[in-house]
């Protein structure tokens, strides 16, 4: 309540008129002009056209596209070409045949061997028959003859 | 039409076809309270009527959203301070003024200007003001020759009354000290 008072005492020492002044029927016309701005915004507002408020939005999207695109195509430009092609059995015999020195004998027949051993849908029916044949003590020559 | 509650008037504003009237009625409304509540941060009165425009612009544009959690009045003040204060701050930035020479432009402005037209004591006051920190000016000019309530000007300005009150009673010891001063 001091503290109040103590305001108070302040207010009525210097008083609470304000030094400033406007121009003469400022009040008056400011409404106007107010209005007349807001208007004016307001028909900007409504006159920009769609593709004018997403132009910057648009312009990002296609930077990343043609930036999506690049890296695409550099990839697949940079990329060894081993890595897309398939080798066929001939490329083979041809690598062979071009750097035979580097093979040995022994190493080929390895290969060779291992390549037979391979597990195939159809060494599996063979061993099958052959495991039918002799369980039902068929002789396959003769079979064979006889049709 | 000058009796008008702000409800009615929001009432009005919502209605399409008497939103321009309406909005024309807030403004004679509160122009003259919002307008010296500028001027009194700014002084100059050019730029408190560059201000006073765009703060009307951005009640224009921001009055469709105005939910009422606050009272009309408080929200159009919260809009005209930071107006003001950013107005002040754009002026530092674009001359890289620092913080003092703003203060120094706005105190030649009440010597110079033709817009003032007070007694001596009545510019002293205004140059003591400008010797506050701009957040207690603020405080000050509202409490002081508005005479806010401190809930209204802590829902102005988002600060606490008890910190407001603080503000005030600082404001008005340093305003005495320089008062006395010749």
């Amino acid at each position: 309540m001091k503290e109040l008072e103590k305001n108070k005492e302040v207010i009525g020492r210097f008083g609470r008129e304000l030094p400033f002044k406007v121009p003469s029927e400022y009040f008056e016309e400011l409404p106007m002009k107010i209005q007349s701005i807001c208007l004016s915004k307001e028909k900007e507002k409504v006159h920009i056209p769609f593709l004018q408020l997403i132009k910057s939005q648009l312009a990002l999207a296609m930077g990343f596209i043609i930036l999506a695109a690049l890296a695409f195509a550099g990839y697949y430009y940079i990329k060894p070409p081993s890595q897309n092609s398939v080798l066929t059995n001939d490329d083979y015999i041809e690598i062979v045949e071009k750097h035979i020195s580097d093979f040995d004998e022994g190493h080929l027949l390895n290969a060779v061997k291992d390549s037979k051993d391979t597990h195939s849908p159809s060494n599996d029916l063979t061993d099958e028959m052959i495991r039918y044949l002799l369980k039902e003590n068929v002789d396959y020559v003769t079979l064979m003859e006889q049709y | 039409m000058g009796h008008m509650s702000d409800k009615e008037l929001l009432e009005m504003f919502r209605n399409h076809e008497t939103q321009s009237y309406a909005f024309n009625l807030i403004v004679r409304k509160y122009q003259e309270r919002l307008y010296w509540h500028i001027r009194k941060i700014i002084i100059c009165h050019d730029d408190s009527d560059d201000v006073i425009q765009n703060t009307f612009l951005k009640v224009w544009t921001g009055l469709e959203n105005f939910r009422e959690d606050s009272q009309l009045f408080t929200w159009l003040y919260r809009i005209a301070t930071n107006e003001a204060l950013t107005f002040l701050k754009k002026k530092r930035n674009k001359f890289f003024l620092p913080l003092m020479d703003v203060e120094q432009q706005l105190m030649q402005t009440l010597e110079t200007s033709p817009h003032i037209d007070g007694n001596e004591i009545q510019v002293k006051l205004q140059k003591a003001i400008l010797t506050l920190p701009e957040k207690q000016r603020v405080v000050f000019n509202m409490k002081y020759f508005e005479e806010l309530k401190y809930e209204d000007i802590s829902e102005i300005l988002g600060t606490s009354v008890g910190a407001l009150k603080a503000s005030f009673h600082h404001a008005v010891k340093k305003i005495e000290k320089y008062m006395e001063t010749d």
